[in-house]
Formats: C-alpha cells, sequence, structure tokens
C-alpha cells in the first residue's frame, strides 16, 4: 500500500487548501442562508405621509387619523415635490372637498389626489388600502349604518390581521427538509473546486514524468499502482461528499426523510463527476501552476450557465441550451424538483438523474483513452 | 570469468525516419563500473531507457541477470536501482520521506527499510536535511537525493544516467566517490555522461556511442591504444621560425606539429623520448624555452580521431 500512503501524504499537505476552501464556501453559503431566512419574516412598513385635508370634516378627519395609525403623517420642511423627490416623504394625499359627501353617493371620483416620485409595493399598497377604505365605509351604509358608523366598522375591519405563512420555493415541502435545501444547489460549484484545486494537484504530482518513470522501474505492478491511487481518491472523493451530507444535515436540521433522499444520491453522482472530470484535467495539463485558473474557470462558468447560482427559471433560454450540455444543469434539475422550486416528477428525477449517470460514463472513458494516449506518447 | 549482467544484442530503435540506436550490442559483467560515454543525442538515455523497459524497441533483445527484460519482469527490476538524468522526487514530501517512499516500492518490511533509509541517508551525507523538503536543498544536495532514493533498497544493478549534471565540483566528488562506494560493496554500475573525465576516472570499461551506434569499447587503456595519438608535447616558445618547426616535424614519432599562441604542439605516435629530441632541436636553435607539458591522450582525443568531432560542444566545456 506504498502508493496508497503516498497519496494520503500529498493528500494531506493539500488539507489546509482543502479547508480553507470548504470554510469559505460554508461562510458564504451561511450568509447566504441568514439573508434567505430574513426573506421569511414580516415587518410592517411605514411610509412618511404628507395629507392635506381640503375637506376638513369629521368623516376627512376621521381618516386622516386612521392613516395616523398606520403611517406617520410629517410636515415637510421644503416644498412638497422637493420632499418627494428627496424622499424625505414617500406619499402626499390630497383629501378633497366633497369626500365626505361622495362616501355616501354614487359618484367617488376625484376624492383623493395621490402624489409620490419613487414606486414602492408600500406606496402602491397605500393606494389599494385607501380604495379598500372607501369601499369598506360604502359598504356599512349601503346595509343601513349611519356614516360615524360605517366608518367605525370599516376601520375595526380593517384593523383585522391575517397571518401570513411563507412558503420558499427552496423550503421544499415535498421531501420534508424544512430548511438548508438550498445548501444542495450549490454543491457542484464546491465538488468541482474541491476536486480539481486537491484531487487533480495530487494526481498531477503522483503523476509527474520524471518520478513515473522512477516508479514504473521499480517492482510495483502497474495495476497495483493505479489500484492504490484509485482507492485513495474514492477515499477523498467519499470524505468531502459524506462532509457535506453532514453539513447538510446540519442545515436542514436533522436527518434526511423522504424523497430528501434522493438529494443525497444526486449530489453523490455528481461527486463522482467532478472526481472524473478532476482526473481528466490532470491527464491534460502540464503544469499545477495552470491548476486555479482551470479550477475557477470551470466551476464558476459551469456554475452561472446551469442555475447553480442563479435559479434557472431566471436564465435565458440560450443559457438553458448552452447549460444541457454539462452535468451540473441535469443535478440543478433534480435539485429544483427535490426542493420544490419544479414540479416533482419521480419518472423525471430518475431521467436526470441517469442524465448525470451518462456524463459521468463518458467522462470516465474520454480519462481512460486520455491515459492510453499519454502512455503511447511516451513509448 | 564474471558473470554477465546485461547483454544488449542488436538494439534497434526507431523514432518515424530518425534510428536512435543502430543494432546496439553490449555486454556488461558483474561488478564492473561501465560507462557509456557519447555527446548530447548519441543515443545514451535512449540506451537506458530500452534497457529498463521504459521504452519499447523496435529490433534486438536485452537480457539482464540472464532472463529476459520487460515492462512486467518484476523479479528483474527488484534488483534494479535506477537515477535518472532529471531529479525524480515528490516536492511535497520531506527527504527522509521520499527515500522511504521509493524505498517502500522495494521493501515491504518495514524495519528492514527503516534500516536501509537510514543508511542511504547517511551514505548521501544528508543527514542534516532530513526534515527538508526538496525545494529548501541545493542543486548538489537534491541531486544527492535524487541519487539516495535510486539506492536505498541497495539494488544489485544501478544505472546512473549523467547524474552529475549541474553539479557544484563538490557534491560532483562526493556522488563520484559513493559510485566507487557502491561497486566496491559489490553493485555493477551503468553510467553514462558527456563528461569524459568522470567516466575516465570511476569507470572500469567504457563503450563510447555516437548517433546510435557503439563506436569503440574496452578499458580506458584499450581505447587510447586504438589511435595513433600516443602522446602530445606543448613547449611555450615566445617565438619559432619556420625551419626550426620543419625540423621538428622531420623527426621520427612526431606526426602533427603546430605553433599557435606561443606554444609549439607535436603530436607523436609511439617511440621513446620524443620530447628529450624536441628540446635539443629547440636548445639547438637557442630558443628561449618557457613551460613544457605532455599529455597522455584522452577519450575526448579518441572520440575526435574515430569521428571527427569532439565529444563536447565548445560551450558545455
Amino acid at each position: 500500500m506504498q502508493v496508497f500512503k503516498l497519496f494520503m501524504l500529498i493528500l494531506k499537505k493539500k488539507l489546509p487548501l482543502s479547508v480553507t476552501i470548504m470554510i469559505v464556501f460554508m461562510l458564504l453559503y451561511a450568509g447566504m442562508a441568514f439573508l434567505d431566512d430574513n426573506d421569511d419574516k414580516f415587518t410592517e412598513s411605514k411610509l412618511d405621509i404628507v395629507i392635506n385635508d381640503l375637506d376638513d370634516t369629521p368623516e376627512s378627519r376621521a381618516l386622516t387619523e386612521f392613516i395616523g395609525k398606520k403611517h406617520n403623517i410629517v410636515t415637510p420642511t421644503m416644498p412638497l415635490k422637493d420632499a418627494l423627490y428627496f424622499a424625505t416623504v414617500d406619499y402626499s394625499l390630497t383629501i378633497n372637498k366633497g369626500y365626505s359627501e361622495k362616501l355616501t353617493s354614487d359618484d367617488t371620483s376625484g376624492m383623493f389626489v395621490e402624489q409620490h416620485v419613487y414606486d414602492s409595493y408600500s406606496v402602491a399598497y397605500m393606494s389599494s388600502w385607501l380604495d379598500e377604505y372607501v369601499s369598506c365605509v360604502r359598504a356599512c351604509t349601503a346595509s343601513g349604518e349611519s356614516l360615524t358608523d360605517a366608518i367605525s366598522s370599516a376601520e375595526e375591519a380593517m384593523t383585522l390581521y391575517t397571518e401570513v405563512t411563507y412558503m420558499s420555493s427552496d423550503a421544499g415541502n415535498a421531501n420534508g427538509m424544512t430548511s438548508g435545501s438550498g445548501f444542495f444547489r450549490y454543491l457542484p460549484f464546491i465538488f468541482l473546486s474541491l476536486m480539481i484545486t486537491v484531487l487533480s494537484s495530487v494526481m498531477m504530482s503522483i503523476n509527474d514524468k520524471e518520478v513515473r518513470f522512477r516508479t514504473n522501474c521499480s517492482k510495483i505492478r502497474t495495476t497495483s499502482f493505479v489500484l492504490q491511487i484509485l482507492a485513495g481518491s474514492v477515499v477523498y472523493v467519499l470524505a468531502v461528499w459524506v462532509v457535506f451530507m453532514l453539513l447538510g444535515m446540519a442545515f436542514s436540521g436533522g436527518i434526511y426523510s423522504g424523497t430528501a433522499w434522493l438529494n443525497v444520491v444526486n449530489s453523490g453522482i455528481f461527486a463522482v463527476i467532478s472526481a472524473f472530470i478532476a482526473v481528466l484535467i490532470s491527464l491534460l495539463l502540464r503544469t499545477q501552476a495552470s491548476l486555479n485558473l482551470v479550477c475557477n474557470t470551470l466551476s464558476i462558468s459551469m456554475s452561472f450557465l446551469c442555475g447553480v447560482f442563479i435559479p434557472q427559471s431566471l436564465l435565458g433560454d440560450t443559457v438553458l441550451s448552452i447549460g444541457r450540455f454539462f452535468p451540473a444543469f441535469w443535478y440543478v434539475k433534480v435539485s429544483n424538483m427535490l426542493t420544490g422550486a419544479e414540479l416533482y416528477s419521480s419518472a423525471k428525477v430518475t431521467q436526470y438523474m441517469l442524465i448525470e449517470v451518462c456524463f459521468a460514463a463518458a467522462i470516465g472513458a474520454a480519462v481512460l483513452l486520455v491515459y492510453k494516449l499519454k502512455v503511447r506518447s511516451s513509448e | 570469468m564474471a558473470d554477465t549482467v546485461v547483454k544488449i544484442e542488436s538494439l534497434v530503435k526507431r523514432y518515424g525516419e530518425l534510428i536512435a540506436l543502430d543494432h546496439l550490442d553490449l555486454e556488461i559483467k558483474q561488478g564492473e563500473v561501465f560507462g557509456l560515454l557519447g555527446p548530447n543525442g548519441s543515443g545514451k538515455t535512449t540506451t537506458i531507457n530500452c534497457l529498463l523497459s521504459l521504452l519499447s524497441y523496435d529490433k534486438g533483445s536485452i537480457e539482464i541477470f540472464g532472463k529476459e527484460m520487460s515492462p512486467v519482469a518484476y523479479d528483474i527490476k527488484k534488483d534494479i536501482g535506477v537515477i535518472m538524468q532529471n531529479v525524480a522526487v515528490y516536492d511535497e514530501l520531506t527527504v527522509q520521506e521520499n527515500i522511504d517512499y521509493f524505498c517502500g516500492l522495494y521493501i515491504t518490511d518495514k524495519q528492514q527499510r527503516a534500516q536501509y533509509v537510514e543508511e542511504a541517508i547517511k551514505f548521501v551525507g544528508l543527514e542534516d536535511f532530513r526534515k527538508f523538503r526538496p525545494k529548501k536543498l541545493s542543486g548538489g544536495l537534491l541531486r544527492r537525493l535524487n541519487i539516495a532514493c535510486g539506492i536505498a533498497h541497495k539494488p544489485k544493478l544501478i544505472i546512473l544516467d549523467e547524474p552529475t549534471v549541474a553539479v557544484d565540483p563538490q557534491s560532483r566528488n562526493k556522488i563520484l566517490e559513493g559510485i566507487e562506494e557502491l561497486n566496491r560493496s559489490g553493485a555493477t554500475i551503468i553510467y553514462t555522461s558527456h563528461y569524459m573525465e568522470e567516466v575516465e576516472q570511476i569507470c572500469t570499461r567504457i563503450a563510447i556511442m555516437d548517433k546510435g551506434r557503439k563506436i569503440a569499447e574496452g578499458t580506458k587503456e584499450e581505447l587510447t591504444a586504438m589511435i595513433k595519438n600516443t602522446e602530445t608535447i606543448f613547449v611555450s616558445l615566445h617565438e619559432l621560425p619556420d625551419d626550426v618547426l620543419k625540423e621538428i616535424s622531420a623527426l621520427p614519432h612526431i606526426y602533427s606539429t603546430d605553433y599557435t599562441d606561443g606554444t609549439l604542439t607535436a603530436a607523436c605516435s609511439g617511440g621513446k623520448h620524443n620530447l628529450i629530441r624536441v628540446l635539443e632541436v629547440l636548445q639547438e636553435h637557442d630558443l628561449h624555452i618557457g613551460r613544457v607539458t605532455t599529455e597522455r591522450p584522452t577519450l575526448n582525443d579518441v572520440f575526435l580521431e574515430i569521428t571527427g568531432k569532439a565529444l563536447r560542444d565548445k560551450e558545455e566545456k
């Protein structure tokens, strides 16, 4: 097991690099997960509103008072247009004369004049809220209530709070994972980085032409040599995969259940693909100096083209067409289905996984071919 | 008669149209330090690579320890140590780890290996550098590590392919002394070089190669005896009239004379007292004689006479 020990010795020297990559990834992921978490929580936002009550009736004052309970009613320190432009005021509402009369009439046009410079959900919501308020009051008066009672009833109805549960596209209710399932989407990037940076580097060291000459002169059999390197590679790939599966469990808050196991299988297949890519690169590159460049180019470009960093739903048709030629594309497709971002279909999950296996087989065959060609050219 | 360790018969190796080895025959006996001498591109390294089955060949046969050599002849390989032209060690491992790894490819017993590794470290004088990584070593120390990795398993046949290229004189001497010591301890050595001084110093038998062919073979004395030149006389003189030069040229056993840059060069072929006769002529003409030296023919002279060119290019000297 001398070659296996050598593999492990060289791997040990490269381990700090491996750990650094893992830590950087985990920090980035933790940051992204934190941001994602914030998306799940709703906080009421308040607008700074200027109200100009031209009607000045008990009804218009009631509206002003009710708006004041939800937003900040402010007095601008500069001309209104400037205040809106510099965003010291979000919204200006003018309650036109005749507001109270129009509340009970059929004509509700021209009750308000609204002004705002910047569009936002809050501003749009404010306009909608005013319409809703008027509709509520009118509905109450239509049911026979006095205007004063109708205003009270409308206010009461509009203060009712509706509980909202946020269902993230990431949360994957189908597979029983409550959080952290987005973790799997980023694995192609980290697997490729770890395999190319570390595994390719170890392979290139071991297969250095001069040292291989010396090894070939020794009594070790070529089959034994190759098998021991294979064993070393399997140990490394397995270790990386297991570490990330454990981290995935930590992020999802427990042992995988249900179809979440398919995520584990999917990532296992991609780990093997990454390892094959790393071995192929080690055979094609002449020096280790260019390894980082190749690693970054391949892992980042594949990640962008295949929807690792940006969801596939946001990618253009051309990008998606190109992405299909990379295994990460199919990995992400499976991951999307398992996390609920796409409609789950067990047949499609199986089909996509088989496509990944085909990629693995094709790259594996390319590795064998390049290896044979290299051996032949050295003769 | 000593046993034959290596027997190469009619070996031919082609790279496309180029014939790298042209019907090469070699026989190396046990206990020899056999030198393969030749200029760059003469086929020394190709011979070694074929010998070790690192290269396939087109024709001929190679036997080591009486058995046919092949890429799967592991029972032969276990007794061979190789020190290649380029340093072949792992940059990621320390001196000790490197030697241990390469020794471990032959010796599986841990205790025996530890002992062999220790002996190899002492042999090449790297005791103080055992925890150093190769990149921290000087060129000479790196070559010594390269040698230690090749000999740690105590092989019966050691092949050294230009092990002293780009090495400082101190390390070179240490390496050459080491090779002689390995030979004294029973190992048969094959030593390739284009430095004729090294080959002359340590090799008991030499084959001179050029363009993939063996052009001469024998001991140093046998090789130098093959050529016309037996002695070259050098005399420093302020002046040398043409008639005196002609008189010297006419002396018996002197077949070539030249006067350049104040030095008379007279090449002799056989005969005795050639130097005395040259000096007598010079004294007869009252010429002031400066430094007088004589040189026995070198392997370079042998190569020069056989091929018409020097062993090394001028810039390599």
